[in-house]
């Protein structure tokens, strides 16, 4: 640096190099408290099952057993899912040992329920045989005949 | 988040506009003792365009995120501040620069039909990012002599196209593992008690992968291509959970890396200076040791602007910019700066939960990955934690490409937040519409089920009902 | 998937927090040894903005000082005659004498206040150095360097009372602030005019070193200065053929007329009887009353007495001074002592080495009583607020080598000396002056080198010098004027 200013301007350079400081940390000051507030903000919007106009959960095919679906593919179900191996189901699964109308799972005052329609092998819930009608939350594995199926939440990754 | 008014934003935005005036009247008075406005160029400018580009977002874009912009205008006032420091003739290019990434970032708000409309637009994306960087193969030019030719020379302009395929390339991965998302965390052959990815669905993912990272390795541009597979990485993490695997690829980044430092010399010597700079200080060694240098100077509270000397460390303007806050601005100028990246991070991470478009989700969760990354690669090679790769630290070095993309970055991330926040707005009105009744219920009760128990056939629970 | 945005999330932000753990490290931790790093640049820099203080004589005259040109730092010299004293300064070779010693308060590293600290730190005002004040007379300095010319040598005048060193001259010498241009010519001249003569040079002393050997016989007791004796005949001590020549015209001579004329075989003789009784005056005769008592006992004692009273004066030790000083020798350390060696030694060649600042202590110690004073070159160092520290603690001496009344019969001998003896030639009109010359044979075909240690005013003294001339030929022919003149300087600008 040539020509070093004189005193004054020193410490006015001094009180710029402060303020430069101060509005720094004042801005990330600022950021901090406008987070916190976001925070409530957020968790007040997160998006719940019945917030979902159309879908309202997903069933994800987990083994496609003998039919023809695909292991992966996540189906958008309604308020109402039938299943079995007739086409007028909502959810058709064409292996060998699922029966024309196999199950049904409803959503009922905001839980949903699994039902066997008198199937002829059964239905199993997470490899249980489902002996009456239960409520089957998030994660559960549904089962009919080869095929598996998890419930998951609409529009959201399990 | 208010979408009455984008207040917050104007207030925020103040400070990087007194930072940025504050820290140009300390060079000037430095420099001639006194004050003069055309020392003031690069902030006016500045200025200008942050109060354009805030008066467009908050006609178009209302519902984003406040707090996205004034971080970024924070970090590129800094930026300014230390380039009119270090290079006081590039500082005025540099807020060129800037005004032509805030146009990108207008753009963006304004002309974008949807978010969800950039997907269809990915393979276009990739390939035009692609044969760009190809080209540097055949036109490449190296301004800098760092040897490696890397840059495109566009009428006197040099342009980096590894920059533009960075947020080309996020929109990609993005769009491709939005689609096969439930592949990636479900399909997959199953081997006993490991699953394996189902790799034919993920044929054109990888093979854009090795693509883009073999051009880049080619041209020695090691930095770009760090930061890629770390960004595929995270992406692959954040759209399939499965941390086996992330563990796969970090297996197959040791490999390339153990393949490259036998391969190639840059790579030996860059590893070498990692380990030891001391050894080297007066040759490879040299930028390393004095951007150390420079930051011890700094100690707490910095040696004052334009009395350090930061000018002895060499490409100070563009990677080490760091080092020169640090020596400058101290410690405490320094954590700013991290702060500041973090909570631009931070952000980025916020805007892609709050999001319920999966994709919006998944490119705001790459696009906060890629400058987090970015600023991460370069800090940390500068703090000798990794070896040092040419990299710039986002939207504070100086070069125009990378302001350029890092504009265009946060546009998006800011379209995201509007778009997933006017969401949320319609549904809140529409709760709010609903009527009196819906308040009666307390939180968690849903009220969706009033449509579907019509629905519900004679289903009696039993005494298994809860 | 949320959960994993999230836990990528906090990963990253997470790093960010590791970043600012090492960045506290480079710029907290590891400074500390960083900021010392002589290959860091800001310390080089820090050093030319630093106005670096200035070597003051003992009157405020500048000896050497920093001189702003257009930002830089230039050290200029106003007295290059003091050179041996201040040393050079550079960037690049270092610094060499005061400019060495007192590096640290020249450059004023360290702030002593607060108002300083923030000065230094906030407001970026360059550390100012302390001056350094020395006992040193320019005056006296000049007449010392201006008295040995072109020939090689040293002079040394210091205060007895004190220790004060009023000049302190080496020749030849250099210009210090041509060090940056000059220094591989300057360190690889021959003549090496980078060496301090009067404190890294050592000499043989010649007949100056009498002074010792009469101090040892004279403190205890074994010369009667009334008898006289005959000293003409020449004669084989050990080997060593010793002669009477230059008193050869006084025909019966008593001590102290021995001692003025530099009497070899009397001093001789004197050597090697310090370990017996006294009195030793009929042995110093021609004739002596008979066989020499070291034919059948042993001249260790005495070689004993010799050493015990060299070393009183600072002999065999380094002197304890602001610039280093080599130690002077009384013979090599592994020769055994025989007759030769310590009769020659007794009367000044041998294989004494002895540098001039050794000499003007012996002298001195005879100029106070007997008392050896603590020769000092600083006397305080002054702080860019005016403080002033003092460097030296005055009083206090080295050594008492002999009683006063021993002192005060070799003040008369070297007033002798100067009056009716060798040293003829520092008369000074109107003050009396004590001295001795010597001339120290260096081997077979080589010029002998000329010295001269002397007192002034002799009734009640406040300057001893001494100076040798390298190869000059005779003490009182060459290094007694050069004495002389300084003196005469000396009296004038040091009138207390």
């Amino acid at each position: 640096m040539t020509g070093l200013p004189g005193m004054g301007t020193d410490v006015l350079i001094l009180a710029l190099r402060i303020a430069m400081v101060v509005a720094l940390y004042a801005f990330l000051l600022a950021l901090l408290a406008a987070a916190r507030g976001d925070l409530g903000a957020l968790a007040a919007q997160r998006p719940s099952a019945s917030d979902a106009p159309a879908s309202t959960a997903r069933l994800i095919v987990l083994a496609a057993g003998t039919s023809s679906l695909r292991p992966g593919t996540a189906i958008a179900v309604g308020a109402t899912v039938a299943i079995g191996r007739a086409p007028d189901n909502e959810l058709v699964v064409d292996d060998e040992f699922v029966s024309a109308h196999h199950a049904r799972l409803v959503l009922h005052a905001g839980s949903w329920w699994l039902s066997d329609l008198g199937s002829t092998n059964g239905t199993a819930l997470n490899e249980h045989p489902l002996r009456r009608d239960t409520q089957v939350r998030f994660g559960d594995v549904i089962g009919v005949g080869g095929a598996r199926f998890k419930l998951a939440p609409p529009g959201e990754r399990a | 988040m208010s979408s009455r008014g984008r207040w917050r934003e104007r207030g925020l935005l103040l400070l990087p506009i007194a930072v940025l005036l504050l820290g140009l009247a300390q060079l000037a008075l430095e420099r001639t003792g006194q004050v003069q406005v055309d020392q003031f160029a690069s902030g006016l400018i500045f200025t200008a365009t942050i109060a354009a580009i805030h008066a467009v977002l908050s006609w178009r874009l209302p519902h984003a995120d406040q707090q996205v912009l004034p971080i970024a205008a924070m970090l590129a006032s800094l930026g300014l501040v230390i380039i009119t420091r270090l290079q006081p003739a590039l500082a005025l290019r540099q807020s060129v620069w800037l005004v032509v990434g805030l146009g990108l970032m207008g753009a963006i708000a304004w002309g974008l039909p949807s978010v969800a409309w950039l997907k269809r637009y990915r393979y276009t994306a990739a390939a035009l990012g692609l044969s760009l960087v190809l080209a540097t193969f055949v036109f490449g030019v190296d301004p800098n002599g760092s040897g490696a030719r890397l840059w495109l020379s566009l009428a006197g302009l040099y342009v980096q196209p590894s920059e533009v395929l960075k947020v080309l390339l996020v929109l990609f991965f993005a769009s491709y593992l939005d689609d096969y998302q439930e592949l990636l965390v479900y399909g997959g052959t199953r081997l006993g008690p490991l699953r394996l990815a189902p790799l034919p669905y993920l044929a054109p993912l990888l093979l854009m992968v090795a693509v883009s990272l073999g051009i880049l390795t080619w041209q020695r541009d090691l930095g770009a291509a760090l930061l890629f597979f770390g960004v595929f990485l995270a992406l692959l993490y954040a759209a399939s959970g499965r941390l086996g695997l992330v563990g796969l690829g970090l297996l197959g980044f040791a490999a390339a890396a153990w393949l490259a430092d036998r391969l190639f010399a840059i790579v030996r010597v860059r590893i070498a200076v990692w380990l030891d700079p001391w050894a080297q200080r007066q040759t490879a060694g040299y930028q390393i040791v004095q951007a150390l240098f420079a930051l011890a100077a700094g100690g707490v509270s910095g040696t004052g602007l334009g009395y350090g000397l930061p000018d002895r460390i060499p490409a100070a303007h563009t990677d080490f910019a760091i080092a020169a806050i640090g020596e400058e601005l101290g410690l405490i100028g320094s954590l700013a700066v991290v702060a500041l990246y973090a909570a631009l991070v931070h952000r980025a991470f916020r805007i892609a939960l709050a999001t319920r478009d999966s994709f919006a989700a998944l490119l705001a969760t790459g696009l906060g990955a890629v400058v987090g990354l970015q600023a991460l690669v370069i800090l940390a090679g500068t703090l000798r934690l990794i070896p040092l790769t040419g990299i710039t630290l986002p939207l504070m070095s100086y070069g125009g490409s990378s302001v350029v993309a890092n504009c265009a970055i946060v546009g998006l991330l800011l379209r995201v937040s509007h778009e997933a926040g006017a969401v949320a707005a319609r549904e809140a009105a529409s709760r709010r519409a609903s009527g009196v009744s819906e308040r009666r219920r307390t939180r968690g009760h849903t009220p969706a089920t009033t449509r579907a128990a019509g629905t519900t056939a004679s289903l009696a629970p039993d005494g298994s009902a809860p | 998937m949320r959960t994993n945005i999230a836990r990528l999330g906090i990963a990253l932000v997470g790093a960010f927090f590791v970043i600012a753990l090492a960045l506290t490290y480079w710029q907290v931790v590891a400074a500390a040894w960083l900021n010392l790093d002589p290959l860091n640049p800001r310390n080089i820099e820090a050093q030319q903005r630093a106005a670096r203080g200035r070597i003051l004589d003992r009157r405020g005259q500048a000896l050497a000082e920093s001189t702003s040109d257009g930002g830089e730092q230039v050290r200029a010299y106003p007295e290059a005659g003091a050179a041996p004293i201040t040393g050079f300064h550079s960037q690049r070779f270092g610094n060499s004498g005061l400019e060495a010693a007192f590096d640290g308060a020249l450059r004023g590293a360290e702030p002593t206040n607060l108002g300083q600290w923030i000065a230094q730190r906030f407001l970026h005002q360059p550390p100012r150095g302390a001056d350094v004040v020395t006992t040193i007379d320019a005056r006296i300095q000049q007449a010392a360097v201006q008295a040995l010319g072109d020939q090689p040598g040293a002079v040394v005048v210091l205060d007895p009372r004190s220790g004060e060193v009023l000049a302190l001259a080496s020749s030849p010498s250099f210009d210090p602030a041509s060090v940056d241009a000059q220094f591989a010519v300057l360190r690889d001249a021959p003549d090496a005019p980078l060496l301090n003569r009067a404190t890294e040079s050592a000499y043989v002393s010649g007949s100056t070193f009498k002074i010792v050997t009469a101090t040892a016989a004279l403190d205890r007791g074994l010369v009667d200065l009334d008898a006289r004796f005959t000293c003409t005949l020449p004669i084989d001590l050990g080997g060593q053929p010793v002669d009477c020549k230059n008193s050869i015209h006084v025909p019966t001579l008593t001590y102290k007329q021995a001692f003025a004329w530099s009497s070899n075989r009397t001093f001789a003789l004197t050597g090697l009887l310090l370990g017996f009784p006294g009195p030793i005056n009929p042995w110093l005769d021609d004739h002596p009353p008979g066989r020499y008592p070291w034919t059948d006992a042993s001249i260790e004692p005495s070689a004993q007495v010799l050493t015990d009273y060299a070393r009183r004066f600072g002999f065999g030790a380094a002197i304890p001074f602001d610039l280093p000083v080599r130690p002077s020798q009384l013979k090599d350390s592994g020769t055994p002592w025989s007759v030769g060696l310590l009769a020659s030694t007794a009367f000044g060649q041998g294989e004494i080495s002895v540098t001039p600042l050794q000499m003007a202590l012996v002298t001195a110690a005879v100029a106070n009583d007997g008392r050896v004073p603590r020769p000092y070159l600083v006397s305080a160092v002054r702080s860019p607020d005016g403080e002033e520290t003092a460097v030296h603690q005055p009083g206090g001496w080295l050594a008492e080598a002999m009683r006063p009344e021993t002192a005060h019969t070799l003040r008369d001998f070297m007033v002798e000396g100067v009056v009716r003896g060798y040293a003829a030639k520092a008369q000074i009109e109107g003050v009396q002056v004590g001295g001795k010359t010597g001339t120290a044979e260096v081997g077979q075909g080589q010029t002998p080198h000329a010295w001269f240690v002397g007192i002034a005013p002799a009734d009640a003294p406040r300057l001893a010098i001494a100076v040798v001339v390298e190869h000059g030929g005779s003490g009182s022919d060459v290094a007694t004027p050069a004495g002389r003149a300084v003196l005469l300087a000396a009296l004038d600008a040091y009138p207390r």
